[in-house]
């Protein structure tokens, strides 16, 4: 078989919501503040200790407390600038992810079922997770951080589109 | 109507087996326990026969609570004393039906039935029916209502595969096996290991005392010796042992195609002692794969699972390792074309073959550093010269890493044919999967930070036959894109970016 002529994905057309680069550093904030606080008490017992020992834990605990910082600082951005999706009447892109990055493309006519979450967290920012699933446990795909009122509008408009495609989903 | 209009029970002679089944599961604490009392004091002689009669009766609840029926449109299964429970089934959900039947039942006359629905929360399972029942009720499942099936001509077969005995040739060959056997052998050498005196008998062996020198020396002088005896006597005692293993599992193989309620199902009945059978609707077959390990490979051979949706396990096997040619056949013939399996894949360019290169090099300088960094503890510690570890190991990892690498290089591949996805991918065991594009539900192409910079990315196809998934890994990310748009146009094309240039 011959090579297949290259293709691109276009960038789907619409962005996340802007609240969610807040969601997304606080929720990090709160997730570093564990490895804050265990540095803070580590360093605070290495200074009873010997000599080798305390600079040991000193730069274990620098090294912890750094390594959570790109995910308070740059990674929302990133996030939010990566982070966007596409409903046509045929399938939904989603593309998402800051190192990695992912494009997921389901067609609406295989989706199970179309679900919205929002935590307590996102209630406060008034963000929603749209999720839709399909047949394979591999095949879950998630819209995260909708705007309340645009993910209840989408919600309603995949189910009427999965709704009207009456095809096995398997 | 036919004679499964009512209620009916399993067959009396399963009160026979679950007995022993009990027993079996419960008999080594039940007798432990007996022991452990007896010992204190209390008779034995009341407490054994006891303990049987309860099992005995144990057994007996499954019969006097199990009721089946099989309706018209409807499977339906009663159980339970306190908790009556009934499972009813629709007809045209059944998927599948798998007899088995061990050398109990086969001395009895009778076989266990379990029924797949397409739930994930398992099967219907009778134990146990007698064969005719069985056989009766299978094809009321599967092929026809019931009472069509009543003095209506055996449906028309035709034979996929038969065993045939020169394939005992690969069974050797499949290292898989051998693993498993060597671990258990290893796991029975530690425990005869602890039984045996810890010194050796050194005169014995024409040793001087006082000449070895500690656990070191000893596995120096012997190690080789040992080495050399331990890989013969598992030879020596793995081909006949793969070999008894694979004719006891296989023999009798027999893959047929037969005429079933809604198109074609699959039948594949093997064993020799322990008799299975499994059916399976072949409209809920989306794709195949045929996996080569190094061995068989080289010796010709090949082995054919199936990718279904709705069974038990989604990716049943249909034939154990055998030809190449009989795989590829009977491949072709379940796919329903030949190009899946057969046709020319499409390579993934020279960039995944640099990675794997440079990864090979970057763990083997990982290595040589560990190796070097612990030589020199070593040295200054305890003055011992390991400087020869890290010589001899790293460049043979080096070496061995690159074949690795080289051939999984050569095994990636990837095609659309003209219903499936095809992925190639394995360095020592090759597995070429076939996923018909119409069972694919969804796509995800991943990139890691480290594809971005070599303009790589893995392709999934989700799909809710086999493992659920099917990975076209390592792939310029355009022909990524290009793959699932060829397979999937109508899902892909709106995505796809305006041709550039």
């Amino acid at each position: 078989m011959t090579a297949l002529p290259p293709h691109r994905l276009r960038e789907p057309a619409h962005r996340v919501s802007d609240k969610a680069p807040s969601y997304w550093r606080l929720t990090a904030v709160l997730n570093a503040a564990v490895v804050w606080i265990a540095a803070v008490v580590a360093v605070v017992v290495a200074l009873f200790l010997t000599d080798g020992w305390r600079a040991l834990v000193i730069v274990v605990a620098a090294v912890a407390v750094l390594a959570t910082l790109p995910w308070v600082t740059v990674a929302p951005g990133i996030r939010h600038r990566v982070h966007r999706w596409d409903v046509t009447d045929i399938a939904v892109h989603v593309r998402h992810g800051w190192l990695t990055r992912v494009d997921e493309i389901v067609p609406l006519s295989r989706v199970q079922t179309v679900d919205s979450t929002q935590g307590p967290l996102m209630r406060l920012f008034g963000l929603r997770t749209v999720t839709v699933q399909t047949a394979s446990a591999a095949g879950t795909v998630a819209i995260a951080c909708l705007d309340d009122p645009v993910a209840q509008d989408l919600v309603a408009r995949l189910v009427a589109i999965t709704a009207a495609t009456p095809e096995d989903a398997t | 109507m036919s004679e499964y209009d009512g209620w009916r029970r399993l067959d009396v002679r399963s009160v026979l087996t679950a007995p022993v089944t009990v027993i079996r599961q419960a008999g080594v604490p039940a007798i432990a326990g007996l022991v452990g009392l007896a010992s204190t004091g209390v008779g034995a002689l009341v407490l054994l026969p006891a303990a049987l009669g309860a099992a005995v009766l144990v057994g007996l609840l499954p019969w006097l609570t199990t009721e089946f029926r099989v309706t018209a449109t409807h499977l339906e299964v009663r159980r339970g004393i306190l908790n009556r429970s009934t499972v009813t089934a629709r007809l045209d959900r059944v998927r599948g039906v798998q007899l088995e039947a061990n050398l109990l039942h086969r001395v009895l006359g009778l076989t266990k039935v379990a029924v797949g629905t397409g739930v994930d929360e398992g099967q219907i399972e009778l134990n146990a029916l007698s064969v005719a029942d069985a056989e009766a009720l299978r094809r009321a499942l599967l092929h026809a209502a019931p009472d069509a099936t009543v003095g209506a001509a055996a449906p028309e077969v035709t034979e996929l595969a038969r065993l045939d005995w020169s394939w005992l040739r690969f069974a050797p060959l499949n290292l898989r096996n051998l693993l498993i056997v060597v671990a258990a052998l290893a796991a029975l050498a530690s425990q005869v290991g602890e039984l045996l005196p810890v010194t050796p008998d050194l005169p014995a062996l024409g040793i001087e005392d006082g000449e070895i020198d500690g656990v070191w020396d000893l596995v120096t002088r012997f190690g080789l010796l040992a080495l050399a005896g331990a890989l013969l006597g598992t030879l020596a005692l793995w081909v006949p042992a793969a070999c008894l293993g694979f004719a006891v599992r296989w023999g009798g193989l027999r893959v047929t195609r037969e005429p079933g309620r809604d198109g074609t199902t699959l039948r594949r009945t093997f064993g020799l002692l322990t008799q299975r059978e499994a059916t399976v609707e072949e409209a809920k077959v989306r794709g195949a794969v045929v996996t080569t390990p190094l061995l068989v490979g080289v010796a010709g051979g090949a082995e054919l699972a199936l990718l279904a949706t709705g069974l038990d396990d989604n990716e049943p096997d249909v034939l154990p390792t055998a030809p190449r040619a009989t795989a590829l056949v009977v491949a072709a013939d379940v796919l329903g074309e030949r190009d899946a399996m057969e046709a020319p894949l499409t390579g993934h360019g020279p960039r995944p073959r640099r990675r794997y290169h440079v990864r090979n090099a970057l763990t083997s300088l990982l290595l040589a550093a560990l190796l070097l960094v612990t030589a020199a503890a070593a040295e200054r510690s305890w003055d011992v010269a390991l400087w020869w570890v890290p010589a001899i190991v790293v460049p043979c990892w080096l070496a061995l890493g690159g074949v690795v690498a080289e051939l999984r290089w050569r095994r990636l591949g990837h095609a659309v044919t003209q219903r499936y996805l095809v992925s190639r991918v394995g360095a020592f065991t090759t597995r070429r999967a076939a996923l018909e594009a119409d069972a694919i539900v969804g796509w995800r192409v991943r990139q890691t930070l480290w594809d971005r910079r070599l303009g790589l990315a893995t392709l999934t196809a989700t799909t809710a036959a086999g493992p659920e998934h099917l990975d076209v890994p390592d792939l310029p990310l355009e022909e990524a894109v290009a793959l699932a748009a060829r397979a999937t146009p109508r899902t892909v094309a709106p995505f796809l970016a305006p041709p550039a240039g």
